[in-house]
């Protein structure tokens, strides 16, 4: 049940075996089925989520009912809103999950005792943290810059494995692309081989 | 629009089960209905469905996926029956709510095998609490 978080935690810090069965004890587990949601807009975010098994998506809904989506959450990553989860004000997001998962949650209450009495999971936040600046950095200067074919090469770089379980109009939504758009690419892609 | 709560009841076929269930499932709760009989599960979940068509209601013969699905977790099974589902809930039902439907005798047996749980002892917990349990 903890396998993908012991492998997350251990690939970024130094964590003894107790320290880490400790942490264990303050996370929720909990199932969620398809299409059921961790998060609906409007909401406080009460916790966030790490991915042990399966996908969710975070999106939004504009006025014109499109459903642009800001991330895909599988295996191994984090997921919340965390404006929401760190101020109490009501989200702007749904997240949703895509298939069947397993997930762990941890409130806000739990999370300052896991920094208070397992400091080196500062630490870890504090890189999972940094490089989520730097990715969103890059995303944005991509979503200026890059042609749609670099977003897609980008994008199943970024989540390797993952393509086949994601339904088509949802990465176009996600690359800022329409569908027929991302035909053409995977199109040419596959002919080039 | 708040996300419902998804409580499971484990025992659901039992006596205190089902009329703990039929009067739950008039609130805006997901229901879980867990027991190890699927039988006698979908007919008890016939009859509350008969007096309450608009419930959400799920039946899981497997009592930790049913409690891994939950938010709360409510054992309405003998206690002699007790230790046994705890045993299978552990790992499920860390932080979530728990309530035995029994008045707090010798509760350290219980908090041993939930360590981790947040247990409620109530052998008459009204609706009114119910109610405060699931807008926490």
């Amino acid at each position: 049940m903890f396998e993908l978080l012991a492998q997350s935690v251990k690939e970024r810090v130094s964590i003894s075996a107790a320290d880490f069965e400790f942490c264990k004890t303050l996370f929720i587990p909990k199932k969620l089925r398809k299409r059921q949601y961790l998060l609906q807009d409007g909401d406080v975010s009460r916790y966030t989520a790490f991915v042990e098994k399966g996908m969710l998506r975070t999106y939004t809904i504009d006025e014109k009912g499109n459903e642009p989506i800001l991330q895909f959450s599988p295996e191994g990553w984090w997921v919340a809103d965390l404006y929401s989860f760190l101020t109490d004000e009501p989200s702007q997001y749904n997240i949703e999950a895509m298939e069947d998962c397993e997930l762990l949650l941890i409130t806000r209450a739990s999370w300052e005792v896991l920094f208070e009495k397992v400091p080196v999971f500062e630490r870890y936040f504090r890189i999972l943290l940094q490089n989520n600046l730097i990715a969103t950095q890059r995303r944005l200067m991509a979503s200026l810059t890059e042609t749609a074919e670099e977003k897609y090469l980008k994008f199943i770089n970024n989540y390797p494995g993952c393509v086949q379980r994601m339904p088509q109009h949802m990465i176009a939504s996600y690359l800022g692309i329409t569908r027929e758009t991302l035909s053409r690419v995977r199109s040419q892609l596959a002919t080039r081989g | 629009m708040a996300i419902k709560k998804e409580i499971a009841i484990v025992g659901a076929t039992e006596e205190t089960g089902t009329i703990l269930a039929g009067a739950l499932g008039h609130l805006d709760i997901d229901l879980i209905l867990v027991d190890k009989d699927n039988e006698q599960l979908l007919r008890v979940k016939k009859g509350l469905l008969e007096k309450a068509p608009n419930a959400e209601i799920n039946v899981a013969e497997c009592i930790k996926d049913g409690c891994w699905e939950a938010d709360i977790i409510i054992l309405a099974v003998p206690r002699q029956e007790e230790a046994e589902v705890a045993d299978i809930i552990r790992e499920v039902a860390t932080q979530k709510t728990v309530i035995a439907l029994r008045n707090e005798e010798e509760p350290e047996a219980l908090r041993e095998l939930l360590p981790y749980s947040k247990l409620i002892f109530d052998g008459h917990l009204s609706m009114a609490n119910y109610q405060l349990l699931i807008n926490r």
